[in-house]
């Protein structure tokens, strides 16, 4: 979409950044801990 | 979010049990966020009817052209026999999920659909986007505009977060209610409320990629200018099949585009109209020791019976919706922050999730619970409600409704038993 104006693209990074990169990263974090809980689990048996 | 999250992970009931843990005499402010949730599931089931009406009309193009549009919408809302069918269709299955139970019923819904609603809104996004002028619509989207700032635009946009989030006191309490022990809370709502923005971001590229189309076509500036409706159930039943009536390729392209836009409405509805069935069931649960079989059925059937009025006269629906989907909400969660802040420790709370929490709740989450969220709250219905023109006599009956069931209801005794 070349006709985006610099403050929609601006808005529009802040909306990746907020929704998409921190949502997402929140789960990866989630995601990480529990195969990380999981890894310890295992090695402690 | 997490307030809620927690409420319900720690007293393990609807909100009339958890207000009635916290002091006795707050019962009845838990039954009117019951009630006011079991009201918005008696007018929204009714637009679903329409979404479902609106799966079959888009498939075989029933408006035919662009002046058949508004038309057929029209028609739509004059012939109630039509719309009880959707509507019959629609609380049956509600009602059948949650008759099913958690894991059988509302899990595998959600299970199925959500997957289901994001590979068919990114169709449409696709969609949406590639078509020319997108740009224009989407420059719109993206823009910031000091004058769309109005008292009921904040009600309404507080309102829409808060019942986009299923934040009005009762769906999130009651589903972190039926969480197991040891569940990690603060990131689970964190993720919760980034998953469904997320979403609501992504699809508006679908929105108002198509409305820029529309403007394109029909060459004007800005989408005020459209002879469409811009918001409501006019944006979903005028505007988009306005929009996919003019896509290249029609009429082939009109009943694809179309169906998968009211499947996509009718998916997100039905996912949301399960959680407000919900709560209501299970605070009847809570309070009287009744089966989920037989809870769920007299609330669907209630419900049902109340919705065959909207759907008769569904110029209700809107006066009801503001103050039963929006004002109510906001006060409800107002209330929620005082109860859980003042009335409660909120330390005993984040004491509860802490340990299995992957972020911890410190001190500073009491001063956004007892200070900001009632000042900020506060403001928008102060706003809101001084300025806004939607307050009318139904609205009025509404509030006097649920303050009235509420008081009768809190009088019963209590037959507690274990509800799952």
């Amino acid at each position: 979409m070349p006709g985006l104006s610099a403050e929609a693209i601006g808005m529009l990074i802040l909306g990746i950044i907020l929704f998409y990169v921190l949502g997402l990263g929140l789960g990866i974090y989630r995601a990480w801990r529990a195969s990380k809980a999981k890894k310890e689990t295992k090695e402690g048996k | 979010m997490i307030l809620e999250f927690m409420l319900g992970y720690y007293f393990r009931g609807a909100t009339p049990k958890v207000f009635r843990k916290i002091k006795e005499s707050l019962e009845p402010i838990g039954w009117m966020a019951i009630i006011n949730t079991f009201f918005i599931c008696t007018y929204y089931s009714v637009v679903l009817a329409w979404v479902m009406d609106y799966i079959g009309l888009s498939a075989i193009v029933a408006w035919k052209t662009v002046e058949g549009v508004g038309p057929t919408f029209e028609a739509l809302l004059s012939n109630p026999a039509f719309v009880v069918i959707g509507l019959t269709i629609t609380w049956l299955i509600a009602w059948y999920t949650c008759y099913a139970g958690i894991s059988s019923g509302i899990e595998r819904a959600c299970a199925y659909a959500i997957p289901i609603l994001w590979i068919l809104s990114a169709v449409l996004v696709i969609r949406g986007v590639t078509l020319p002028g997108s740009d224009i619509g989407i420059n719109w989207l993206l823009t910031p505009s000091a004058q769309a700032f109005s008292g009921s635009a904040i009600i309404d946009a507080a309102g829409q977060i808060l019942f986009t989030l299923s934040v009005f006191g009762t769906t999130m309490i009651v589903y972190a209610s039926y969480l197991s022990p040891r569940s990690e809370i603060p990131n689970s709502a964190w993720i919760t409320s980034f998953a469904n923005c997320g979403y609501s971001f992504f699809f508006a590229f679908a929105t108002w990629g198509i409305i820029g189309y529309l403007m394109h076509v029909m060459n004007v500036a800005s989408p005020a200018d459209l002879p469409v409706p811009l918001g409501g159930a006019g944006l979903a039943f005028v505007t988009i099949p306005t929009a996919v009536t003019l896509l290249p390729g029609a009429p082939i392209t009109t009943a694809i585009f179309g169906t998968i836009f009211f499947v996509i409405l009718w998916l997100a509805g039905y996912t949301s109209l399960i959680s407000i069935i919900e709560p209501t069931y299970r605070a009847f649960g809570d309070k009287f020791g009744i089966s989920r079989k037989k809870g769920v059925t007299a609330v669907a059937v209630l419900a049902y019976l109340i919705s065959l009025l909207f759907a008769f006269r569904p110029d209700f629906i809107d006066p009801v919706d503001f103050m039963v989907g929006s004002t109510n909400a906001v006060w409800i969660v107002l209330l929620e922050a005082i109860i859980a802040g003042y009335f409660f420790g909120l330390k005993v709370l984040r004491d509860h999730v802490n340990p299995d929490a992957e972020w911890k709740l410190g001190s500073w989450y009491d001063v956004l619970i007892k200070i900001v969220t009632p000042i900020v709250l506060l403001a928008v219905l102060g706003w809101g409600l001084s300025t806004t023109t939607h307050v009318s006599p139904i609205s009025i009956l509404t509030v006097i409704i649920i303050i009235v069931a509420a008081t009768v209801i809190s009088g019963f005794k209590w037959k507690e038993k274990k509800v799952m």
